[in-house]
């Protein structure tokens, strides 16, 4: 069972950014399609403000998504490994 | 700690106010406040639960470190979903489950946070409401679900999948409602305007659901294999 999730992180660790790249590239968000929604149903609304800073690319920002998948995996990674090593040293 | 969350809080609030997965700027400002100030009292309250939890149990800090991971991981995760579009998950019922409602709302703030402010994904002046159907929404709804279920004796795995999968179903018809409420007139009524944006967001995301509950059982199951004893003291009233 841990075995199994940990090759299942590993995995989706490592595939993560090229997929996330695909996918940007190819695919518009639900975000941006709420965007055009918005535009359709009140077509005099304009944003009164933009983001304060956005990715320069969508590689980069894939990149920041990994950063986001790779802490989260991290921490999780640390307590599996963590709590496997306590229950060894208990039994 | 919570005194820093509210300083950054006020020193940000004025600048910019858009939330969870509606786009910086695409709420008008009073909608962005209103929202920011229904959210506010959950993190409070979340804070204050955090703190006397983890004076109960030390190692309820990791827990909640887990849980959050949890979501980090779950709410980057981009996958492409029906009709050409790509959508993600959010990854909150776990630690409603396990910490209450109220708690989340404190990961809910970190991680749209680092998405409004690194990706450009939500904004600031939407964190409000975002922060309010994910974390508030999404949390409350998973506790009542998971109740239910667990008083009618459905088995652990079960509840938890169907728990994850209306929680994120639940936040994405929270946010349509929040935009339609937000972009009412006399040509868009509220019911037109809720249909159009619950089209975009929540047929896309049931299959998203879907791999949120088997991803949500696989953790929930490992958290309580591990600190099933710490998990009795954080939250004496859950039932695995």
């Amino acid at each position: 069972m841990k075995k199994y999730f940990l090759v299942i992180l590993a995995i989706l660790l490592v595939s993560l950014p090229f997929v996330l790249f695909s996918v940007m590239a190819n695919y518009s968000g639900t975000d941006d399609k709420s965007v055009s929604m918005i535009e359709q149903v009140a077509p005099d609304y304009t944003p009164w403000i933009n983001n304060l800073w956005e990715p320069q690319s969508d590689f980069s920002e894939a990149m920041l998504f990994a950063l986001q998948t790779a802490i989260g995996v991290f921490i999780i990674a640390l307590y599996v490994v963590y709590s496997y090593k306590n229950k060894k040293c208990k039994a | 700690m919570y005194r820093f969350i509210i300083i950054a809080i006020a020193v940000l609030l004025p600048t910019q106010l858009f939330g969870m997965h509606i786009a910086e700027g695409y709420l008008p400002a009073q909608w962005a406040i209103g929202w920011a100030a229904m959210f506010l009292p959950f993190l409070f309250f979340g804070v204050r639960k955090i703190k006397s939890i983890s004076e109960k149990e030390p190692k309820a800090k990791m827990l909640f470190a887990v849980v959050g991971a949890f979501v980090f991981v779950l709410s980057s995760i981009k996958l492409p979903s029906l009709g050409g579009s790509s959508s993600h998950l959010t990854g909150i019922a776990l630690g409603a489950i396990l910490f209450g409602a109220s708690s989340m709302s404190i990961i809910g703030l970190i991680v749209l946070l680092f998405q409004a402010l690194l990706l450009a994904h939500g904004g600031i002046t939407t964190l409000g409401a975002n922060a309010f159907s994910m974390a508030v929404v999404g949390s409350v709804v998973a506790i009542i679900v998971y109740r239910t279920l667990k008083n009618a004796k459905i088995s652990s795995n079960v509840s938890v999948f169907i728990t994850a999968f209306v929680s994120d179903i639940a936040i994405y018809m929270c946010t349509s409602a929040q935009l339609a409420l937000a972009f009412q007139s006399s040509e868009a009524s509220f019911g037109s305007n809720f249909l159009k944006f619950i089209s975009v967001f929540a047929i896309t995301q049931i299959p998203l659901a879907i791999i949120e509950g088997l991803l949500t059982v696989l953790i929930f199951n490992l958290i309580i294999k591990y600190n099933s004893n710490e998990i009795a003291i954080i939250n004496p009233s859950l039932k695995v």
